[in-house]
């Protein structure tokens, strides 16, 4: 009986032994503190391989994907407003809500409702737009609710980035799969179209500066042909907007190759950044003073990204590199004046930033 | 011990086959003629076709639903009624010829075939033909084909068929055979509809719900009428039409809360074949057209489009047999498609001229030898020039059989690489390569039969759509594939008094990677994208006397879904089982078929975030009049 017990004992001291020894499931811990950058992998079209990666300014590290649930298909954009991210996942016609506390919570919300939604833009803790491209309408948030209140149609065709200035919400026209080139203005009290003005060749991307102007980067065209670099281009143009009385201060035409996209701003409002490029989704990273009353004519990064964002923290320069939609790209960072610093892998198809 | 082992030997040497019991199959199978496949032209060609009695149990399924299941070539299927093309030994869809009754199906516009939309009750035959297969069937086919035919059939009969389906699906099949003297012909009828609105499990979602799919419905409804008159026992006249019409409400995918887009196809083919026999000669003149039309509406975006391709096409084949050893075949063909579709911008016609050369020498009893060459000419394209050599062989008592096949193959650019806008391109080079494979059939107690493939592949200049400076997708000649596995198969019937068991099974191993990517040295060795490494699928019945009992289990191994293999779908196991009971009489049959598939309410995807059915319960109800 004693040895039958003594046996016992060892088969389960040896049961328990290989049972603390099992490896801890390996799952993705958010820190405790989400600080830091936020790259948004956009994925591939209908493959739901849209992704966050995680730069933490705390450790260093790299987490890749920080999201641990499938996010959907083709992550646009990404806004971090009052302790939440906002991310506009396009072809899942939502915009995906998580927590700056914990970014895996099981208590995650979506905004359903939408047709193609491109760009995410709070007015205030109560209420945020939504510019959706098949509805070619802005879509009014109550960010309480979570709930699309109101659709304002824009009266031009697929309205994608925004700005508010003066009380007015400043949406681009970028031309949804044609051409625009109007930029629509709304009343953001009343949520109802004040007017539309002209600018170049598809607006795609708008800031706005210091001084409180607004510029406006519009693509071109490719032409009829539709491959750049033709007689038929219509190059690229650059605009800047007086939102006191909407004029236009001045604009600039690029070479007409160039088709220009993703212009953004850094932290002190001096300095616009944007790719240029053929093709007039990605480019060279090119920097502009906002006194200069002229275009860049040399690169600031002489590579060619997909991406790009302005960290407000460090003024680094971060460009989204990617190889191709069907494999994991990578986020290269520089000095605000042009110096590599480092890359390091993330999901497929970087195309853009956010910052806690 | 001795005893026992003598028994069993007893039973695995039982070698009565099906045919041979009178009349107590339990779907009775009409007499027909010797196979017309192409495959018989040449050595070197391994064929397996798929049995007659599971064409049969698989009536209201579709061609690619049947391959999956009982062959070894793996198909990618874009949800269920969905878009289904084929992916063999690794390579693309348009890399195998798909042909009925010697008239090529793959669409000169897409260069691949849909076989969702190929019902299994109109053909008689299905094979899987692997081997030296660029010089008999030319442009897309990269060393694996699929014949589907049509055969004669000496019965007057009438056979209808219903089935239902637990998610919403009602089909029915009619077939009426007519023998008159030396004329016989053959009319079948289908239609099938499915409201296709199963339940699955949102694994897209972050609660994991449970719903049922929408916008999905299914409607297909068509005929083929084949017409045989034999002059004498030696020459022949053969022609068929075949008409189908199928509207798909495409679903959204498994993120999407909502989708709004249908697509519609229509198709007429017909074909008409002569068959001429002289004393050391047969000539055969094959001539085919075909009409397809598909409209495609997305409803949400506003995109729509439609392509309209008319096919002509006539094939002249002399055999000739100028010494009892000595096989010579020569082939001409003319073949013009004319595209109408919006985005070429203008009417596009593509000519091809071609011949093609294949010999046969048996050197002794057991060996075979053969050799082959085809060279087309194009308007669009120059094609390069297709060779083979191959070997046939028969050892220890004509129980192994080799067969090896080397063989240099390309396939043309389609219609729609050359001339899509944007971004079509007309500077595109035809993919070549070259495949080679080593087969031994091991065909033991007669009954049964253990095969083992052993194939290489190696593709150079393939074709894909990637992003150029302008940013817009387009073709180009942009990587190398090599391709190379082993594929096992197995069959085996045990037939004891009113017993008859049948077993079959197939296993492929296939290795497809990149091993050149122009630009981008980061794919390069790694796995061709929805490219399993692992497909195995098994059929096992039990029949006593008349009625009996089915299993079929289909493994899809890991695919990865990104180029650099970072992401992938996991593995699944389909089993499914029905019951058969005939209580026919006579010339009368009566036969009531419940089936579950997808018994362990598997919940799968083939394609990323496109749902597929779980478990789901069918049946079909068969009444077939034989009239002598």
């Amino acid at each position: 009986m004693k040895t039958q017990m003594k046996k016992y004992l060892i088969l389960t001291v040896v049961c328990f032994t290989f049972f603390a020894c099992k490896k801890e499931k390996d799952d993705i811990v958010a820190p405790s503190s989400l600080n830091g950058i936020f790259i948004v992998n956009e994925g591939a079209f209908g493959f739901a391989t849209a992704s966050i990666s995680f730069l933490s300014r705390n450790t260093g590290n790299l987490i890749e994907p920080l999201n641990t649930f499938p996010l959907g298909d083709v992550a646009l954009s990404m806004n971090i407003y009052n302790g939440y991210g906002y991310i506009v996942v396009n072809n899942s016609q939502k915009i995906q809500i998580v927590s700056m506390e914990n970014f895996n919570s099981d208590n995650q919300a979506s905004i359903l409702g939408f047709s193609s939604p491109r760009y995410f833009l709070p007015l205030n803790k109560d209420k945020a737009y939504v510019t959706d491209w098949f509805s070619d309408a802005v879509k009014v948030i109550n960010l309480n609710s979570r709930q699309i209140i109101k659709s304002i149609p824009t009266g031009g065709v697929g309205p994608e980035q925004m700005a508010i200035a003066n009380n007015k919400l400043y949406v681009v026209n970028v031309g949804g799969y044609g051409d625009d080139s109007t930029v629509t203005v709304i009343d953001t009290e009343a949520d109802t179209v004040l007017k539309t003005f002209f600018t170049g060749v598809d607006p795609n991307s708008i800031v706005k500066d210091k001084n409180g102007k607004l510029w406006i980067l519009c693509n071109g065209d490719l032409g009829a042909d539709w491959t750049g670099g033709t007689a038929d281009d219509i190059p690229g143009s650059l605009y800047r907007i007086n939102p006191h009385n909407d004029s236009i201060e001045f604009n600039l035409s690029f070479s007409q190759f160039d088709h220009p996209s993703r212009l953004t701003i850094n932290s002190s409002g001096n300095i616009l950044y944007f790719l240029e490029g053929m093709s007039g989704f990605d480019g060279k990273i090119f920097a502009m003073d906002i006194e200069d009353n002229f275009l860049p004519t040399q690169p600031v990064v002489d590579k060619v990204f997909y991406g790009l964002g302005i960290d407000p923290v460090t003024n680094q320069i971060l460009g989204g590199f990617s190889p191709s939609f069907s494999q994991q790209g990578y986020m290269f960072r520089y000095t605000n004046n042009g110096s590599f610093i480092d890359s390091m892998k993330v999901g497929i198809a970087p195309n853009g930033f956010a910052f806690n | 011990m001795k005893k026992e082992l003598q028994i069993i030997i007893l039973i695995l040497s039982c070698n009565f086959l099906f045919a041979q019991t009178e009349n107590d199959t339990s779907i009775v199978l009409p007499v027909v003629e010797i196979s017309n496949l192409k495959a018989t032209q040449s050595p070197g060609m391994v064929v397996n076709k798929v049995d007659s009695n599971i064409l049969a149990l698989n009536e209201f399924s579709s061609i690619s639903e049947l391959l999956s299941q009982y062959s070894s070539v793996h198909i990618r299927n874009y949800g269920n009624g969905m878009l289904a093309t084929i992916n063999a030994r690794g390579l693309g869809a348009n890399h195998t010829s798909i042909l009925w009754n010697s008239v090529p199906l793959n669409s000169p516009n897409l260069g691949l075939t849909d076989l969702s939309l190929l019902p299994v009750f109109i053909f008689d035959e299905v094979a899987v033909i692997t081997g030296g297969t660029g010089t008999l069937y030319g442009n897309n086919s990269f060393g694996t084909a699929i014949e589907l035919q049509n055969n004669s059939n000496n019965t007057n009969g009438i056979k209808l068929t219903g089935m239902t389906e637990s998610y919403g699906s009602v089909a029915s099949n009619v077939k009426v055979s007519c023998n008159y003297k030396k004329l016989n012909s053959v009319t079948t009828f289908f239609k099938f509809q499915s409201k296709n609105n199963f339940e699955y499990i949102n694994t897209a979602l972050v609660n994991k719900p449970i719903q049922r799919q929408i916008n999905g419905a299914i409607q297909q409804t068509g005929f083929l009428h084949v017409l045989n008159y034999n002059f004498n026992n030696k020459h022949s006249l053969k022609g068929g039409i075949w008409y189908q019409y199928s509207e798909r409400e495409i679903p959204p995918l498994m993120f999407m809360s909502y989708n709004e887009e249908i697509q519609r196809d229509s198709s007429l083919r017909a074909f008409g074949e002569l068959k001429i026999i002289f004393d050391k000669a047969l000539f055969i003149n094959n001539l085919a057209y075909s009409h397809e039309y598909i409209f495609y509406n997305n409803f949400l975006n506003g995109i729509k489009g439609a392509s309209d391709v008319k096919t002509y096409r006539d094939e002249i084949t002399v055999k000739y047999y100028p010494v009892k050893k000595l096989t010579v075949n020569v082939s001409f063909f003319g073949e013009i498609a004319i595209a109408d579709i919006p985005e070429y911008k203008n009417e596009i016609t593509f000519n091809k001229t071609g011949i093609n050369s294949n010999i046969r020498y048996s050197l002794t009893e057991k060996w075979i030898i053969g050799s082959g060459i085809k060279k087309e000419f194009t308007n669009l394209t120059k094609a390069p020039v297709a060779l083979s050599a191959s070997i046939d062989g028969k050892l220890l008592k004509n129980i192994l059989e080799i067969s090896g096949s080397v063989s240099k193959v390309y396939s043309l650019p389609t219609l729609n690489d050359l001339f899509w806008k944007p971004g079509g391109n007309e500077n595109l080079k035809p993919e070549n390569g070259f495949n080679a494979q080593l087969n031994f059939s091991y065909n033991y107690f007669k009954a049964g039969q253990l095969s083992l493939t052993g194939f290489y592949s190696f593709v150079n200049d393939w074709i894909q759509w990637i992003p150029n400076p302008s940013g817009i997708y387009s073709p180009i000649n942009v990587r190398q594939v090599e391709s190379s596995g082993i594929e096992a198969s197995l069959k085996q019937n045990f037939t004891f008094q009113n017993w008859k068991i049948y077993l079959s099974g197939n296993y492929s191993f296939t290795n497809s990677i990149n091993k050149s990517f122009e630009g981008n040295h980061e794919l390069i060795n790694k796995q061709i994208i929805f490219a399993p490494v692992h497909l195995s699928n098994v059929f096992a019945s039990v029949f006593y006397k008349k009625s009996g009992l089915y299993t079929t289990a289909e493994f899809t191994g890991e695919r990865f879904i990104t180029a650099d293999n970072s992401v992938s779908l996991d593995p699944y196991l389909l089993v499914s089982s029905g019951l058969i009971f005939d209580y026919g009489y006579d010339r009368f049959q009566f036969i009531i078929k419940p089936e579950i598939k997808n018994i362990f309410n598997e919940h799968y995807q083939a394609i990323p975030w496109r749902a597929m059915p779980g478990r789901s319960y069918f049946l079909t109800i068969t009444m077939n009049l034989n009239l002598k």
